[in-house]
């Protein structure tokens, strides 16, 4: 593997969440080039990630200019694009892995690759075609959010093929020169860091970052919040508070400052580039954020953050890639919002309370401001500190602390214990299905369909929850769930048998038509058998949806003994997929009994 | 005769223009060597020395393989062409003069009465009605006379880089259909909508469908207290506040209204201020519906199914440009297939009014069928009214139309007894009939002859007894009923169709100000031969005829095909797919997207 492209055409968070994939590429091919195509924007943070040679940029606005205004005729669209496409080296990549969801990257990833690509792509014909399993399942995140139970750069790990050494953590330099400057600028607006770890006259210990914009406005938490929040933890720790932000979110800033008289505060809103922005947080002893580029950007400083997930934000999915972060959503069912929803009643915006926020920043901190400053290790404190009636407002609030799996995935873990609802149980099955199952698409790892320590997984993650609101027969419905993919399995066994006989005629002198017309409909009729059932039971979907790519993305121009091949494997699959779930909620339903003893549901 | 009365009474719009209009400066008519030349500033329009020989050597070269039957002229010279044309067996001369005031002069020497006499030759201008190009309009070819690009080189040159940026798809315009509640002009706001689609343009339509019966309700509920009408106001106004939601949304290049649909001045003025163009389609007789005057002067363009007087009158009243735009038919979507179980002798099918009570009573022997609403349930003719009198729709219809031997249709009125006298625009069901195949016999009409001929594509009548005798005639005649009704067919599939209707529309537009649209995407402008990238020119010219020069059409055909992609073929598909993303997002400046779509 010579040449390595990451194709990132997203915004600035994507980018920093892709730096492992980046890192991780290079532990595993030392030797090789690697370049990262970024929308010409973000062309900082891409510098920024260590481990790329080459930074190859889009110029998107000269791009879409060329393509819609009127002065441009087709030919100087054309030409500018061809210069621009050979200036990315068409042929030369060994490996193209492009994590952008566009059509139009699809295209490029085609016109590029000469060998592998992972990713969205199309094939020699212009129908879409997608290479590697983890993407496919990349893809399917978006339709079935309720099921993933993966960080976005943990999927972006698995579409690099990188194993659970290779691409730790996240990782963004500053360069020492931001370094300095930052120093500098904290200096000036809030004094010194106080030698002994206690504030004195003119100096500080406890340096907190507020990041108090987000894309979406939906997705802010109020800046009255983030006030009390402050003013408490001024109160318990005296802390103090830089506020960042861009340009945009200036007017954030100004009506926090309103509020907030007397208390030692930095406004670099607008203020700070990347690089500048990155300094700061490498400095802070802690950062609350709603869900944004600002919460990557501080993990890839290794600085800890409370992140507040708000309307579509989703903890599993986007959480900050570092363990020991707490990560925070309201308790509401319909949290989070769909993608294509704009919801005029956002009262889940008021649902995390400042008392909640402060409850777990003071876990981060270290409790009162007299203990030492060192962080040591926060998650197992903040593990040890966990305790749902204590949680203030613990009601209102799903509480997490970021943590890794034996594995090495990103996980999850509850800090305020909430009763156990089955669609968690059925994304903790996913969870281990696709670990065990997924492999690159290209024939290498085989899969693995062992699930002797899920049990013990399990009972872990039991740990963290109270009994359902319902306990009684709570397992029973895991036994209807098994049936669907039990079902699901058999018309999957069907058709591989199909794809078997098929295979069996093809290799015969003369190959019967009717046979080959005879299998052509029974696996029509077993793939719409398949698609009703799709649609008819949501859990089911992750492993349909997957099914249903692996058809789309068969070559039409291939030759048919080895489109059959594929065919037979896409149903094997999706077989061993389906008997895959079927095993893990059996052992999820005996787990779910003998953790609720009879006496106990009576109880509840 | 003298040549202006002929004119007066066969085209009577002309002889008013020629009549004001002033010859051009400068120009002249000399005599040379014997015979006369015209020309301008010096600039000769034909030949010194033997202008007939000139006209004769053009036309020699232009027709080696046969003069054509149908042709097309732009610009006269002095007559000689037209002359020589009428010489040969032509079978109709359309005549386009791009100047009155230039062929007043020339008619002051032209030997042309006979010539303007001839019923083969028709005088058009161009103002109202666009020069065709060969193959188009019914006729076989179009020719424009050599002198005249000498002289009005600004007129073509402006006229031909508009229309051909139209034809070549050059124009990507994002329209927005207004409909009516309900009523006539629903559907043919629905097939317009459907046409400016198939033209390749983005289309939205303001539908109000579902409000009909509240509609219905406050016109109720107004009468039953004291014929109150501001209900029915407020509702108008409301229709226009959702009208202008949808537009300040869609930010189109061109908000089409139709006849009866609720786009008001107001909503039309604060359109055009936010950088759209309005038109308006007028499809009501003017005479017997009058809003119109309220309205024609806020909309950049009124197209009418009327010339004429109203034409003149709407010039009078107001600078903005008004347009004749005959009905149409949707050609694509008619019935075609007979019906063994649906088989009629007479048919016709519309509403009941007076003229046609009174008329349609003297057929009651020759088994006439009605179909249609509002029939008199007292008067006698309702017991031909088929299927209880209720209103059929367009689906109904064209069954009927095309399962009918003869099909009647008589223009509507509430005073006349019979055939409105003078009768000019021609309704719907005159282009509906032929278009699904059946054969129609209407009333003859003052703006019939254009856009059908009588006895080929359909047939016509002037009194009942004309009306009689052709009934009969023809029911012994199913072979030349049929004939005429698959040549009536051809001629609307060729002429008549919402598409030729709406790309008339943009042509017209376009004719009034080249920058009609100012800001619909045009990148489409390259002409292949101005390509000067020699892989790119290839690309193109080896493209097959029906796929146009285009982006997105390009990428559509190339990501259609069996066989593999190649470099040019790719990066055409990519440039349309950023473009479609930027499109989608309505951006032009994008700084960010996400991941996860």
């Amino acid at each position: 593997m010579d040449r390595i492209l990451v194709i990132n055409l997203t915004r600035m968070g994507d980018i920093v969440q892709s730096s492992p994939l980046v890192e991780g590429l290079r532990q595993r091919h030392p030797g090789a080039r690697i370049a990262l195509l970024v929308i010409d924007v973000f062309e900082e943070a891409a510098r920024m990630i260590p481990g790329a040679d080459e930074v190859l940029l889009w110029p998107q606005n000269r791009s879409v200019s060329l393509l819609m205004l009127d002065r441009h005729t087709l030919e100087d669209a054309f030409l500018w694009h061809r210069d621009f496409v050979h200036g990315l080296r068409p042929g030369e990549w060994d490996l193209v892995i492009n994590v952008t969801h566009s059509n139009d990257s699809a295209v490029l990833s085609r016109i590029l690759g000469g060998g592998e690509v992972h990713g969205l792509s199309i094939h020699r014909n212009g129908l879409r075609n997608i290479g590697h399993d983890w993407v496919k399942y990349f893809f399917n995140v978006t339709a079935n959010r309720d099921f993933n139970d993966y960080n976005l750069v943990d999927i972006y790990r698995r579409i690099g093929d990188l194993g659970p050494g290779e691409g730790r953590r996240l990782r963004l330099d500053p360069g020492p020169e931001a370094v300095r400057v930052a120093r500098e600028l904290i200096e000036r607006g809030l004094g010194q860091r106080s030698g002994n770890g206690r504030p004195g006259a003119g100096s500080w210990s406890r340096l907190v970052v507020l990041q108090m914009g987000a894309n979406d406005k939906n997705r802010r938490w109020p800046v009255c919040y983030f006030h009390d929040l402050a003013r408490g933890l001024h109160r318990s720790h005296g802390a103090v508070f830089a506020l960042v932000g861009t340009d945009a979110e200036r007017r954030l800033a100004e009506e926090f400052l309103g509020l907030a008289r007397g208390l030692p505060i930095l406004n670099l809103c607008g203020e700070t580039g990347l690089r500048e922005l990155a300094a700061v947080c490498a400095e802070a002893d802690l950062l609350v954020s709603n869900d944004t580029g600002t919460m990557h950007v501080a993990a890839a400083q290794g600085t800890l953050s409370i992140s507040l997930f708000l309307a579509t934000a989703l903890p599993a999915e986007t959480g900050p890639y570092i363990e020991g972060s707490i990560v925070m959503q309201p308790d509401v069912e319909c949290a989070p919002c769909s993608h294509h929803v704009v919801c005029p009643h956002l009262m889940c915006r008021e649902l995390i309370t400042p008392e909640a926020v402060r409850h777990a920043a003071a876990l981060l901190l270290g409790g009162a401001a007299e203990n030492p400053a060192g962080m040591g290790d926060t998650a197992s404190r903040a593990l040890a500190a966990r305790s749902h009636e204590d949680w203030p407002d613990g009601d209102r609030v799903k509480v997490w602390i970021t943590t890794r799996d034996s594995a090495g995935f990103q996980d999850l873990r509850p800090l305020n214990v909430k009763p156990l609802r089955h669609k968690q149980v059925v994304a903790w099955c996913y969870r281990a299905l696709w670990r065990r199952c997924l492999g690159s698409g290209g024939g290498t790892g085989a899969p693995s369909f062992e699930y002797g320590d899920f049990g013990k997984e399990l009972r872990a993650k039991l740990e963290g929850c109270l009994p359902p609101e319902q306990p009684e027969g709570f397992e029973d419905r895991f036994l209807g769930y098994r049936d669907v993919f039990s079902e699901t399995a058999e018309l999957a066994r069907r058709g591989r048998e199909w794809t078997e006989r098929v295979g069996d005629e093809l290799s015969a002198a003369t190959p019967s038509t009717e046979v080959l017309l005879a299998a052509s409909e029974g696996v029509t009729g077993i793939d719409e058998r398949i698609f009703r059932l799709e649609m008819s039971h949501g859990f089911l979907r992750p492993i349909a949806v997957l099914f249903r790519f692996d058809k789309d993305g068969l070559d039409p121009e291939a030759e048919t003994g080895s489109l059959n091949r594929r065919m037979e494997r896409i149903y094997r699959e999706l077989e061993q997929r389906a008997r895959g779930m079927h095993a893990l909620l059996g052992e999820a339903a005996e787990a779910c009994r003998r953790w609720l003893p009879i006496e106990e549901r009576i109880d509840a | 005769m003298d040549a202006l009365r002929i004119i007066e009474e066969r085209w009577p719009e002309i002889a008013t223009r020629i009549t004001r209009a002033n010859a051009p400066e400068g120009a002249v008519v000399e005599a040379g060597q014997g015979r006369c030349r015209l020309s301008i500033g010096g600039r000769s329009l034909c030949s010194a020395v033997n202008p007939r020989r000139e006209a004769e050597r053009v036309l020699a070269r232009e027709f080696e393989g046969g003069f054509p039957r149908r042709l097309a002229l732009l610009g006269h010279g002095l007559g000689h062409y037209v002359d020589l044309l009428l010489e040969t067996e032509i079978e109709r001369l359309d005549l386009h003069i791009p100047d009155p005031g230039l062929f007043a002069l020339a008619l002051e020497h032209w030997r042309h009465s006979e010539a303007l006499a001839d019923p083969r030759l028709n005088l058009v201008d161009p103002a109202q009605s666009r020069f065709p190009r060969s193959g188009e309009a019914g006729v076989e070819r179009a020719l424009e006379v050599p002198a005249f690009r000498r002289t009005h080189p600004e007129f073509l040159a402006r006229r031909r880089v508009a229309l051909d940026q139209l034809r070549s798809a050059a124009y990507r315009l994002r329209v927005l259909v207004v409909e009516p509640v309900y009523g006539g002009s629903l559907p043919v706001a629905r097939s317009a909508a459907a046409a400016l689609r198939g033209l390749g343009h983005v289309v939205k339509t303001v539908s109000y469908e579902g409000m009909e019966q509240a509609h219905q309700r406050l016109i109720e509920f107004g009468d039953a207290h004291r014929g109150d009408t501001t209900f029915l106001g407020d509702f108008g106004r409301l229709l226009a506040r959702m009208l202008h939601a949808e537009a300040a949304e869609f930010r189109p290049d061109l908000v089409l209204a139709l006849a009866q649909s609720p786009a008001t001045p107001e909503v039309s003025e604060a359109m055009r201020l936010a950088g759209s163009r309005t038109a308006f389609w007028f499809v009501e007789d003017h005479e017997r519906l009058t809003y119109w005057k309220g309205l024609h002067g806020h909309f950049d363009l009124f197209l009418t199914i009327q010339r004429g007087a109203f034409l003149k009158q709407l010039a009078g009243l107001s600078s903005a440009p008004a347009r004749y735009l005959p009905l149409c038919a949707d050609a694509e979507s008619c019935y075609e297939e007979r019906d063994p179980e649906e088989r009629h002798g007479l048919s016709f099918v519309g509403a009941g009014f007076y003229n046609r009570e009174r008329f349609f009573l003297e057929l009651m022997d020759l088994g006439l069928k009605i179909w249609g609403a509002e029939w008199n349930p007292r008067h006698p003719i309702h017991e031909l009214v088929q299927e209880g009198g209720r209103r059929t729709d367009p689906d109904r219809n064209r069954r009927i139309f095309s399962n009918s031997r003869i099909n009647l249709n008589l223009h509507s009125s509430t005073y006349h007894a019979g055939i409105v006298p003078g009768g000019d625009f021609l309704n719907p069901r005159t282009f509906e009939i032929p278009a699904c195949g059946g054969f129609e016999l209407v009333d003859r009409r003052e703006l019939l002859a254009p856009e059908f001929e009588e006895g080929a594509h359909l047939d016509t009548f002037g009194s009942i007894e004309e009306l009689r005798d052709k009934i009969l005639y023809y029911r012994e005649r199913p072979e030349e009923t049929r004939r005429i009704a698959e040549c009536g067919r051809d001629e609307v599939a060729a002429r008549h169709t919402y598409r030729h209707r709406m790309a008339e529309l943009l042509e017209l537009a376009l004719l009034i100000d080249e920058d009609f649209f100012p800001h619909a995407m045009r990148i489409e402008d390259q002409r292949l031969g101005e390509v000067r990238d020699p892989r790119l020119k290839a690309f193109l010219g080896a493209l097959p005829e029906t796929v146009e020069p285009e982006i997105d059409r390009i990428a559509e055909y190339v990501s259609g095909r069996e066989e593999a992609l190649d470099e040019t073929g790719a990066l055409m598909l990519y440039m349309a797919e950023i473009r479609r993303w930027a499109r989608d997002k309505r951006v032009d400046r994008i700084t960010e997207r996400s991941a996860r779509g």
